[in-house]
C-alpha cells in the first residue's frame, strides 16, 4: 500500500483528527447486567447534538460503534433502526466515521468471547454492516483486543469472567481470528477500506533486579503483543508459542494466522492513558505507575514490532482541569515521534462525551461520571475542548506524513 | 459532593455563571414572592423587622439576587443538569431557609419572624425558589452560554498562541 501526503487514493490526505463516542457494552454480574455506555452517557437521547459538537470542534474523523447488542438480535437478524437514522446524519454533516464494530461486549445470543462461533458470526455482521452502508470507508473491527481478553477471561471483570491462562488464550484466539474474519469480509464489499485495529498501549516495568520479577514484566511485555501478533502475523517467541499451546490453540490454528497474507490497508492504532504503564512490585503483582515513560516510547516498541502506521487512536485524563495540559503533552509526543520517522497519521482524544464507570473499569453500574470528555454530560464544553479545537486550528494545515512525501509498507 | 467533582468544579470556557445565576436568581424570585405575600409572612416579616412591606420585597429582590450567584458559584457545572438541577435547587431552597428566617433573622429580632401559615408561606417561598431556581438555571445558561467558535484563526499565530497558554494549565 501506498499513501501519498496531499493524495486522496485512500481518502487520508490529511492528518487525521478525531474523536469517538464512548460506546463500551460488556457484561458484569455473570451476565445479568449490561452495561452500556450509548445509554449511560445519554448518546441514544443527544446523538443529533453529538454529531454537530463534533463538526463544531472543527473535527472530520469520529471513531463510532454501534450497540452490537441490539444490532445483531440473532444468526442473520439486525435491527438497524438506530444506525439508519445516525449513520445519514453524520454522512449530511461530513463526519468521515471509522466504524468499532465490537466494542468489549457481544450480544447475548453470542455469549461471550469463548465461544468458538464467535469469529464467523463477526464475519457475518461485517458483511451485513458494510453492504447497508457501502460509504463507510474505515473500520475497527474489534477494539482493543488485548483489554478485550484479558477483562474477560484473565481479570474476570467482564462476560465469561474467568480468571484463567485458557481462557485468556481462547479469547484471544477468537477476537483476533474475528479481527481478520472482519476484515477479509468487509474487503469483498469494498475492496478500499481501511482498517485501524485500535489497542491499548501497555508496559510493563520490573520494579527490581529480581529474576522472578523480571520474568514476570517480561512474560507480560510478549502478552501485550499476543493478539496483535496473531492479526498481523508476527511469530511469537518460543516461550509464548509454548503458552498458546499449552492453553488451549492448536498448531493449526496458530498456523492459520501466520500463513495469512495479512491485509496491506491496516493500520496501527495505540490507545494511551496515564494508568497503562504498570509495575510488577516486589510482591511480583502489578500496580498502577502513572505515566513512566510516555506514548512515544510504548508506541515507538508497537511501531518497531509491526512496522505498519501509526494512529493515536485514544487518550484521555481524569483530572477534567489538566486534561488541556495532558492533550498538549499528548499532541508534542506524536509531533516528536513523527519528527523521528514514524508515521503516524492521526490523534484521538477519547470521547467527545464524559463516560461512566470506566473509573472502576466498568466492573460495576454505580453512574459515577467520568469527567473525561471533551464535553460533559450536559453537552457544555470542557476545557480540553476549546484546547483541542484550538490545537485542531493550529495544526490544520498539518501533512497526513511528516518529512516525507511517500509511505509504502508491506 | 461527589457528584459535583464528577461534573467538575470549572465551568468551562464557554460558561457564564454569575450572569446565569443573577437572571435565574430574578426568575425564581417572582413565584416566591408571590407566596410570601398570599402567604401572609410579607407582612409577618415587616412587622418582625419595623419596616414598610415594600422593602421587604426590595430587600427580597436583593438577596434572592445574591443567592442565585451564590448558586452558581458553589454549584458551577453541576447546575447546568437538567435532570439533577431541580434536586440541587430545592435543597439550596432549605437550606436558605434554615439559614436566613430560622436562624439570621430571629437572631437579629430576638423573636421569630412569622407563625402559623405566616411560617409556612416564609417555608415554601424559600424552598418555591430554590426549586425553580434548580428548575430554570438550565435553560438560563443555555440561552447565555458563549460559543466554542470564538477562536483565533490560525493566521493569526500570536492571538491563538496566547489563547493556547492560557489553555495549557499545568
Amino acid at each position: 500500500m501506498v499513501i501519498r501526503s496531499g493524495d486522496d487514493q485512500y481518502g487520508m490526505a490529511e492528518f487525521m483528527f478525531a474523536t469517538g463516542i464512548e460506546c463500551s457494552y460488556p457484561t458484569i454480574d455473570s451476565g445479568r447486567w449490561r452495561i452500556d455506555q450509548l445509554a449511560e452517557t445519554k448518546h441514544y437521547r443527544y446523538w443529533r447534538r453529538d454529531l454537530e459538537l463534533v463538526r463544531e470542534l472543527g473535527l472530520k474523523y469520529l471513531r463510532y460503534g454501534l450497540p452490537l447488542h441490539l444490532v445483531y438480535q440473532a444468526e442473520n437478524q439486525f435491527d438497524w433502526s438506530f444506525s439508519d437514522e445516525v449513520m445519514p446524519a453524520m454522512q449530511k454533516l461530513g463526519i468521515t466515521p471509522i466504524m468499532d464494530l465490537c466494542h468489549f461486549g457481544v450480544p447475548d445470543w453470542l455469549e461471550n468471547f469463548q465461544n468458538s462461533a464467535l469469529p464467523e458470526a463477526m464475519a457475518d455482521y461485517a458483511k451485513a454492516f458494510a453492504e447497508r452502508y457501502p460509504w463507510v470507508k474505515f473500520y475497527t473491527p474489534v477494539n482493543e483486543m488485548y483489554v478485550t481478553a484479558r477483562m474477560s477471561a484473565l481479570d474476570g471483570v467482564w462476560n465469561e469472567q474467568l480468571k484463567t491462562d485458557k481462557g485468556f488464550v481462547t479469547a484471544t484466539h477468537n477476537v483476533a481470528r474475528s479481527s481478520v474474519l472482519m476484515m477479509q469480509a468487509i474487503l469483498q464489499i469494498r475492496p478500499d477500506a481501511i482498517f485501524i485495529n485500535s489497542e491499548s498501549s501497555e508496559f510493563y516495568q520490573p520494579c527490581c533486579p529480581d529474576k522472578e520479577i523480571q520474568r514476570i514484566a517480561d512474560f507480560e511485555n510478549q502478552r501485550r503483543f499476543i493478539a496483535l501478533d496473531l492479526l498481523y502475523a508476527v511469530p511469537v517467541r518460543d516461550d509464548i508459542y509454548a503458552y498458546l499451546i499449552d492453553n488451549g490453540i492448536s498448531n493449526e490454528e496458530y498456523e492459520w494466522f501466520m500463513s495469512r497474507a495479512v491485509s496491506q490497508s491496516a493500520i496501527l492504532g495505540i490507545d494511551y492513558y496515564e494508568w497503562n504503564e504498570k509495575l510488577i512490585n516486589s510482591e511480583g503483582k502489578m500496580e498502577m505507575l502513572g505515566e513512566l515513560s510516555g506514548w512515544y516510547v510504548i508506541a515507538e516498541q508497537y511501531y518497531k514490532r509491526y512496522r505498519r502506521p501509526v494512529m493515536h487512536t485514544e487518550t484521555n485524563t481524569t483530572d477534567a482541569e489538566q486534561a488541556p495540559n495532558w492533550l498538549w503533552r499528548q499532541w508534542h509526543n506524536v509531533q516528536l515521534i513523527r519528527q523521528n520517522g514514524v508515521p503516524v497519521i492521526g490523534f484521538t482524544w477519547y470521547s467527545l462525551q464524559d463516560q461512566v464507570d470506566w473509573n472502576i473499569g466498568l466492573s460495576k453500574a454505580l453512574g459515577n461520571v467520568f469527567p473525561v470528555g471533551l464535553f460533559d454530560l450536559n453537552r457544555d464544553p470542557r476545557p480540553v475542548a476549546q484546547a483541542y479545537k484550538y490545537l485542531i486550528e493550529m495544526f490544520k494545515d498539518e501533512p497526513l506524513l511528516a518529512g516525507a512525501e511517500v509511505l509504502e509498507w508491506n | 459532593m461527589q457528584y459535583m467533582r464528577a461534573h467538575g468544579n470549572t465551568p468551562g470556557p464557554t460558561q457564564r455563571p454569575l450572569l446565569t445565576g443573577a437572571i435565574s436568581g430574578v426568575l425564581a424570585e417572582i413565584p416566591s414572592a408571590l407566596l410570601l405575600y398570599y402567604s401572609g409572612a410579607s407582612e409577618s416579616v415587616a412587622a418582625a423587622f419595623g419596616v414598610e412591606i415594600w422593602i421587604v420585597f426590595a430587600a427580597s429582590g436583593v438577596l434572592k439576587v445574591l443567592a442565585g450567584l451564590l448558586y452558581a458559584a458553589i454549584f458551577k457545572r453541576s447546575a447546568n443538569d437538567r435532570e439533577g438541577g431541580w434536586l440541587f435547587g430545592a435543597a439550596y431552597g432549605f437550606l436558605l431557609w434554615m439559614l436566613t428566617p430560622l436562624t439570621l433573622w430571629q437572631l437579629i429580632t430576638s423573636r421569630p419572624v412569622a407563625v402559623g401559615q405566616a411560617a409556612m408561606g416564609l417555608f415554601g417561598a424559600q424552598v418555591l425558589y430554590g426549586l425553580v431556581l434548580g428548575l430554570i438555571y438550565p435553560h438560563v445558561h443555555s440561552l447565555v452560554q458563549g460559543k466554542l467558535s470564538d477562536v483565533p484563526k490560525s493566521d493569526n499565530l500570536q492571538d491563538l498562541g496566547g489563547e493556547i497558554s492560557k489553555t495549557r494549565g499545568g
